[in-house]
């Protein structure tokens, strides 16, 4: 049997996060559970394990080896092509500094847009649970189901639990 | 008068959708007779510039040793504007406040349009602009290898880091409000926005995922602004032009543009304010906060403008002397003094009093007049020193041309038509932050009052 999703919209965040709450109750696992929101909520709110994001280290990581590039481009120009001009040394410290700074700045910034869309799992075009309403507010409780008993299990504590429309995705 | 508040969390959210995303979807007469006018300056600059191209650069008023004439002005100006919505933007975001939200997309969106405008300036003043390629870092064969001493060549490394920079900040928060469009669009729009959306659904990873993106580009982008208008204070600094050559010109053209582009934000946040009725998100309250910004941009704008004065006034040195006085008691002194009119004699005094920061009609007639003092300011610091440079034989004077001035007009529309397409893809209030207001701000009963709670990011 194909993955099921149990699909269930709520119009109030405390409902939802009830749902959640009776669903872990009946040994759902935390892993197959997740909220569809419109709004970036404090993570905390679900009862659900925080993700966590590497994002601010890979930046500062790519921010070094920009510097290290930025400085080798210009040092290594000027060392293997001499320009004399303006009576500065060929290595000039200070004006490579700027290089390799503003080097150092791009790649920390594409290496933050990169590892935001590769950690968020961006772009995807596959066919992945959702709720139109959740672009209304409303959030979405989504849970992965593996048996039929489990789907009816899932759908039951989400509308006892106040969910406003429950949907089934097959993925 | 009474509290002004803060009010977003008044309205539901299909109210925050329906509000925020009619100009998306809802086009009107008005929006095509802006986009024909703008549209049509646009153009005639365009064919200007192709005008100049194929006669050559002496249609234009530029002639020894005047070759800095308004092109450069422009640059400068259009490089400050960008300057300052990023900035904003990302001190903001940086130092959570909150009441940012219904202003950073309409800033963001200001410094990567104006910084488009800006960078075609070098272009048109190269006057072959087809062999712009040589101005890029690469290696040839002709050995022509790149100065990397040069301030020019930081300049474009500052603008490519600052335009990729500022591009991604725009981009990547208005994922969230992409996916809302697909939900709401139809035909080939839909298909538009479900590009645009990437996949978004709104998870907590996407979410988890983005704020640390954002956080982190707005740490990033913030000080390459203030690198990059350093750097195109040092395309002047570097030299040993008289009035060019001072140390202290990196802060105060960081503090001009800051000023200049603050005054541009509020001028299109009244704009939309106006035309897509949005008086419920864009309030007083903001424009006391922005004003108040404003006013310390102007004091820290004037206090480096003196130093500049009178370091120059009280030194006399010759050759600084000829170009003080001209900019002082010559030809330029008009433009001196409405600049100051303009930037300080009125603006200073206005600002400080509430009353004027809350109404939308006089921070809009003040702003613009801000930018035409800092359109003046620019050009008074790149004419005047080179007007008498060197040895007397050679003083002249600079009068632009038509051409000049239609390429003046020019970045006007260019930047107008650019803000005028961008209100039909993207909504220019940040939907998913007006709503994340809602959820951070909640109103607290104590005692007699009822006051705002905020729920600590």
């Amino acid at each position: 049997m194909a993955d099921v999703y149990v699909v269930a919209a709520f119009c109030e965040v405390d409902a939802a996060a009830d749902g959640i709450k009776r669903l872990l109750a009946a040994d759902f696992p935390a892993r197959n559970i997740d909220v569809l929101t419109g709004v970036p909520y404090p993570p905390e709110i679900w009862g659900l394990p925080a993700p966590r994001s590497n994002i601010r280290k890979i930046a500062a990581l790519f921010f070094v080896i920009g510097a290290a590039c930025g400085f080798t481009v210009a040092s290594g120009t000027g060392w293997l092509y001499p320009l004399p001009t303006g009576a500065k040394a060929i290595i000039s410290l200070p004006a490579y500094g700027i290089i390799t700074y503003e080097f150092a700045t791009i790649f920390g910034v594409f290496a933050a847009a990169i590892a935001t869309l590769l950690e968020a799992r961006l772009p995807t075009m596959k066919n992945l649970p959702y709720h139109p309403r959740v672009s209304e507010g409303w959030p979405t409780v989504t849970v992965r189901c593996a048996d039929s008993q489990n789907i009816d299990g899932a759908e039951s504590l989400l509308r006892l639990a106040g969910a406003q429309d429950v949907l089934r995705h097959a993925v | 008068m009474g509290m002004i508040v803060h009010p977003p969390e008044l309205y539901p959210d299909e109210q925050i959708n329906q509000d925020v995303l009619r100009p998306v979807f809802v086009t009107t007469w008005k929006w095509w007779i802006l986009v024909a006018i703008s549209g049509g300056g646009f153009m005639a600059g365009l064919a200007t510039w192709f005008y100049m191209m194929a006669t050559g650069m002496w249609v234009s008023g530029l002639h020894r040793p005047v070759m800095w004439g308004l092109f450069i002005s422009n640059y400068v100006f259009w490089i400050g504007l960008s300057n300052s919505g990023t900035v904003i933007s990302a001190m903001l975001r940086l130092s959570k406040a909150d009441w940012r939200r219904p202003i950073t997309r309409a800033a963001e969106a200001m410094t990567v349009f104006a910084l488009l405008i800006a960078a075609q300036f070098p272009l048109i003043h190269l006057g072959r602009t087809w062999l712009f390629y040589y101005i890029l870092p690469y290696v040839n064969q002709r050995q022509l290898w790149n100065n990397f001493r040069s301030p020019l060549v930081w300049d474009m490394m500052a603008i490519m880091a600052y335009l990729g920079g500022s591009i991604l900040y725009l981009y990547l928060p208005t994922v969230p409000d992409f996916a809302i469009l697909r939900d709401h669009a139809e035909g080939i729009k839909k298909k538009m926005f479900t590009l645009f959306a990437l996949g978004w659904r709104g998870t907590r990873r996407e979410w988890t995922t983005l704020n640390a993106c954002i956080l982190s580009l707005a740490l990033l982008v913030l000080p390459v602004a203030v690198s990059m208008h350093t750097i195109v204070s040092w395309d002047f600094g570097m030299t040993l032009v008289p009035l060019w050559h001072t140390s202290i010109f990196g802060p105060y053209f960081v503090i001009g543009a800051l000023y200049s582009g603050m005054a541009l934000v509020i001028t299109i946040i009244l704009i939309l304010r106006w035309a897509f009725g949005w008086q419920k998100y864009i309030t007083p309250f903001h424009l006391d906060k922005l004003g108040k910004i404003m006013l310390v941009a102007a004091l820290v704008w004037f206090y480096l403008w003196f130093n500049d004065y009178i370091t120059a006034w009280y030194g006399k040195l010759p050759d600084e002397k000829i170009i003080f006085d001209i900019k002082n008691a010559g030809p330029f002194y008009w433009w001196q003094m409405t600049m100051m009119l303009s930037n300080t004699m009125v603006a200073l005094p206005l600002l400080a009093f509430k009353k004027f920061r809350t109404s939308p009609w006089a921070m809009f007639i003040l702003t613009i007049f801000i930018n035409i003092g800092m359109w003046i300011e620019r050009l008074l610091i790149v004419v005047p020193s080179l007007v008498q440079k060197g040895p007397s034989f050679t003083w002249t004077t600079y009068h632009p041309t038509w051409v000049e001035w239609m390429l003046t007009v020019y970045p006007l529309a260019g930047f107008t038509v650019l803000y005028l397409l961008f209100v039909k893809v993207a909504p220019l209030i940040s939907v998913w932050e007006i709503r994340e207001d809602k959820v951070a701000c909640a109103t607290k009963k104590m005692g007699q009052a009822e006051l705002r709670a905020v729920v600590a990011e």
